[in-house]
Order: C-alpha cells, then sequence, then structure tokens
C-alpha cells in the first residue's frame, strides 16, 4: 500500500528545458541548466474540466473533442494515405489474376518448347520473382516490380510465339497446373517473409521470454513489423544476457519493476 | 528464422494513427470500464521525429480486470500489435494509486513522458513518497551492480558484448540519476544529458565515463578489447558510487 508522497508537475523554462518538480516545491524558486532562476507553478486543483489538452500537440481542446482540428486533419490524411494500400493490393491481386490467365494463355502458345527447357525457363523466373519480392522489401523496390518480372514471363512466351520458337512440350499433363500454381507462388513471392514470420511467431511463443514479469505483466507478440530496439520501455534484457533473471528496471515495458 | 527484414521505418504519423484505430477499438470493446488509455515512455520523448523501432508503450486503466474484460481486448490489442511494437500495461486505478510504494521510479518515468489519449488523466495525480523512491533506487543501482559484475565474468572476452551491456545499463543508470535527483533536490531535467550533468554537480561524482559510452555509441564500431574493458570498470564504479551516496542520503 502506497501512503504519503506528493505529487508532480512539470516546469518548462525560458530556454525550453523540461523539469519534473514535486508539487510541494510550488511557489519556490528553481535553477536551469541554463543559469536562469524560475518558479515553481503551485500544483493547482483539477480544472473543472470544460477543456483538456489534444494528446498530440497538447493544444487546449472542448472536452468533448478527441483531438484538435490540426490533429483531426492529419488523421484523415493518415487514413486516406492508408486507405490506398488496400487499392493497391487490389491491384496487385488483379494484376496476378490476369498474368495467371495470360500465363495460361502463353502456355498453350509454347506447348511446343522442350520440356526441360521450359521447366528451366520456369524455374529462372520463379528465381526472379523470389528475388524480386526480397528486394521489395530489403531495398525498398515496390511489389509492383515482381508483377513486371512475372508479365515479362508472359511476354517471352509471347516473344518465342511470335519468331516461332514454339517447339518442345509436346506433354501438357502436370504443366498445367504448374502453370497456374506457380503463378500464385509468384504473387505471394514478396510476402514470403510475412508467411515465414507466421510460423516463427508460432515457435517462439513456446519460448518464454527471460523475464518472468513478462509471463504477467505485458503483451507483446505478434508484431512483424521493423525489429525493436533495446531502450527505454524495452525489457532490461540485452543481447548479452544482462539481464538474466527477473527485470528490474523501472522503464521496462514488460513489467511495472 | 528471418530471412529479411523490413526496411521501412514506422513512421510517427502512422503509429498515431493505429493508436488512434487501437483507442477507438478498446472504447467499443470495453465501453464505460475503460478509464483510461496513456501513451508513455519513448515514443511520446520522441514526438514528431521518426520512431525508430522503439516500443510503443501503453498504459489501459480499467474498472475491471477479470478475463471477461480482458477477452474483449484481445482482439484491438492483436489488430495494434501487428502493425506496431505495442506494449500494453493493465491496471485498476486502485492498483495504480496503490502500487506507487512498489513501483516509484516506473511511474515517475511515466510521468516525464506521457498523452492521455482518452479518459482521465491518472497519472498527473500519482503521490509518490521520497523514501519509497530512495528505497527503490538503491535496489536498482545495487541489481545493476551485481547484474554488471555477473556479466562482465560471462563475457569479459568479447568487447562486443560487454558494449551490449554498456550501452544497456547506461539507459538505466540515466533513469535511476533522475530518481536521486528528485530525492535531493525535488527536480530532475527531462533531457538524459542534463539529468548526467545535474547528478554529477549535485552528488561531486563524475560522470565523464558516460561521454565515453555515448561516443561509443556514436561511432557504432566495436572499439578495442581493452578500451571498453576500461570503460566497463569506470562505469562499475560509478554505479558503486551512485548506490553508495543513495544509500546514505538522508530524507528530509
Ligand atoms: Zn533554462
Ligand atoms: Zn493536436
Amino acid at each position: 500500500m502506497s501512503v504519503g508522497g506528493s505529487t508532480r508537475i512539470k516546469k518548462i523554462c525560458t530556454c525550453g528545458k523540461k523539469y519534473l518538480v514535486r508539487a510541494e516545491l510550488g511557489g519556490k524558486r528553481g535553477k536551469c541548466k541554463c543559469g536562469s532562476v524560475f518558479t515553481v507553478p503551485k500544483h493547482a486543483a483539477k480544472p473543472a474540466a470544460r477543456t483538456k489538452k489534444c494528446p498530440w500537440c497538447s493544444v487546449k481542446i472542448e472536452i468533448s473533442r478527441v483531438s484538435c482540428q490540426d490533429c483531426e486533419r492529419r488523421k484523415m490524411r493518415t487514413s486516406l494515405a492508408n486507405r490506398t494500400l488496400p487499392a493497391v493490393e487490389w491491384k496487385i491481386a488483379s494484376i496476378a489474376v490476369t498474368t495467371a490467365m495470360l500465363v495460361l494463355v502463353c502456355a498453350i502458345w509454347q506447348s511446343y518448347l522442350n520440356e526441360t527447357h521450359f521447366f528451366l525457363l520456369y524455374g529462372c523466373f520463379l528465381a526472379l520473382c523470389f528475388l524480386g519480392g526480397i528486394l521489395t522489401r530489403v531495398i525498398g523496390f515496390t511489389r509492383k516490380l515482381v508483377m513486371v518480372i512475372a508479365l515479362g514471363f508472359i511476354v517471352v512466351g509471347a516473344v518465342r510465339y511470335s519468331h516461332d520458337v514454339t517447339l518442345g512440350i509436346q506433354q501438357f499433363h502436370g504443366l498445367r497446373l504448374m502453370m497456374v500454381f506457380g503463378t500464385i507462388a509468384i504473387a505471394l513471392a514478396p510476402f514470403i517473409d510475412v508467411l515465414l514470420g507466421g510460423i516463427e511467431k508460432r515457435s517462439e511463443e513456446s519460448h518464454l521470454s527471460n523475464c518472468s514479469a513478462a509471463e504477467w505483466g505485458n503483451i507483446r507478440s505478434g508484431y512483424s513489423g521493423p525489429s525493436i530496439t533495446p531502450g527505454y520501455g524495452s525489457h532490461y534484457v540485452g543481447t548479452s544476457g544482462f539481464m538474466a533473471g527477473g527485470c528490474t528496471s523501472s522503464s521496462c515495458g514488460g513489467c511495472a519493476g | 528464422m528471418k530471412l529479411f527484414k523490413p526496411q521501412s521505418v514506422t513512421s510517427a504519423s502512422r503509429i498515431r494513427g493505429v493508436l488512434e484505430a487501437f483507442r477507438d477499438d478498446v472504447c467499443e470493446s470495453v465501453g464505460t470500464d475503460l478509464k483510461s488509455l496513456v501513451v508513455y515512455g519513448a515514443f511520446i520523448r520522441n514526438q514528431g521525429a521518426e520512431n525508430q523501432g522503439a516500443i510503443v508503450n501503453v498504459m489501459l486503466v480499467l474498472g475491471k480486470t477479470d478475463s471477461q474484460t480482458l477477452d474483449k481486448l484481445a482482439a484491438p490489442i492483436a489488430t495494434a500489435t501487428n502493425k506496431i511494437p505495442l506494449s500494453v500495461m493493465t491496471l485498476t486505478p486502485t492498483e495504480l494509486h496503490s502500487s506507487c510504494d512498489v513501483f516509484p521510479i516506473k511511474f515517475q518515468e511515466m510521468q516525464l513522458h506521457y498523452r492521455v489519449l482518452t479518459g482521465e488523466d491518472v497519472l498527473c495525480d500519482l503521490r509518490i513518497s521520497d523514501e519509497h523512491l530512495r528505497l527503490r533506487c538503491e535496489q536498482r543501482l545495487k541489481n545493476a551492480l551485481l547484474r554488471l559484475r555477473a556479466a562482465y565474468l560471462l563475457h569479459n572476452l568479447s568487447s562486443e558484448h560487454l558494449q551490449a551491456v554498456l550501452f544497456d545499463a547506461h539507459a538505466h543508470l540515466i533513469c535511476d540519476m533522475g530518481a536521486c535527483l528528485m530525492v535531493k533536490c525535488g527536480m530532475q531535467p527531462e533531457d538524459a544529458g542534463d539529468v548526467a550533468d545535474t547528478f554529477a554537480d549535485e552528488f561531486g561524482i563524475t560522470v565523464d565515463v558516460l561521454t565515453a559510452i555515448d561516443a561509443m555509441k556514436i561511432s557504432n564500431s566495436t572499439t578495442d578489447r581493452e578500451d571498453v574493458k576500461s570503460i566497463y570498470d569506470r562505469f562499475m564504479r560509478l554505479v558503486e558510487e551512485a548506490s553508495a551516496t543513495i544509500d546514505k542520503l538522508e530524507i528530509e
């Protein structure tokens, strides 16, 4: 049980430096690093809630509002930007479907190609798509690159056909399946890490964190975005096993300690 | 196995968007049981700047924390954690106020950088006692000392490991120094650099080693093993001195 103690107030010096001050010091003088002396404000009783601060920019807003007009506008802009995302995914899906159909058509065109050669060519394109998928993630190329490669596959077929190089493949049994599902593989290539991430996540869940408090403290799973750097709010668990036992950090997000 | 990592850095505005959606989802699912939703820590401290993958800490203050209420939170949390590295802490208002004795440094750190997304400002009137703060600070510093020694015994042959331990421990020492300052002077600067300088002035302890660690961080390359060992040694002495000082600190 916590008894006694004092509250804290924030004081910003004219130079911009911020301080957390014990409320009991209200009315007394404090000295800033910049040399100037300031008076600590007296801890005001909670204002009769008519207004509050915008959570993002601290501008005073009406109590009924969630955030200020500027922040709401920014939110709108962000959500608009986010809304284009599914549209992009949709475009990619439609490209994939079109590609699948075109590849099927081309496959029939290419049905005179030698089977081994065809498999080789096809394998090369799949490898390219996979590489493209990696590039979209690592270097930041757009996913369209993968689609371009996939469409390239068809173009090659079309060019071969126009040049009358359609010798080869006579048997078209398993190949048809490969043509259809292969394009699905092409479409999924950029998401390979997400797919692997899902498997990885499940295996990770079986390992408990070093910090015993993590078992009950905070929920932190499922994130598959950028890596998490240790620091404020992270578990006091260094790569070096600095925190081998329980967590003692006050700034630990995993436990309140 | 992770074949490759996404390169894009989570932008502050994207995180805000996710947090706002999270707030709306939580409000909808738990309704009036949600007393407050507070975002705190590194994300708020670095507002405006790009968030370099740091964890976004969220505190949910709930009227009820039974499994049914927690069940309702599962979906919104899962949605948000899939988009950003989110860390959620759930408490009741009573627990929050009654835990100031055991988590004084944690709560004080939260008071430094936080934003209320919805509900009451539950952090502004938390009462933290100096004696609890001092005791916790001493415990943390002594604990850090034990761990630093243990880590040294384990990793003294690898300068990379020692460096990693130093970087980690450095951030936490700053936090403890802030608490020491609060106990002694009743105020602490928000800026980490100012905390170290003020600590040095107030307690008469040299903190030059922290500058050396900062330099090591910035250079981003592995420093010579002997140099790292010497810095490590100086850092251990600093923690030792700090813990001895806080041990003797009288509460007015
Ligand atoms: Zn100043
Ligand atoms: Zn605002």
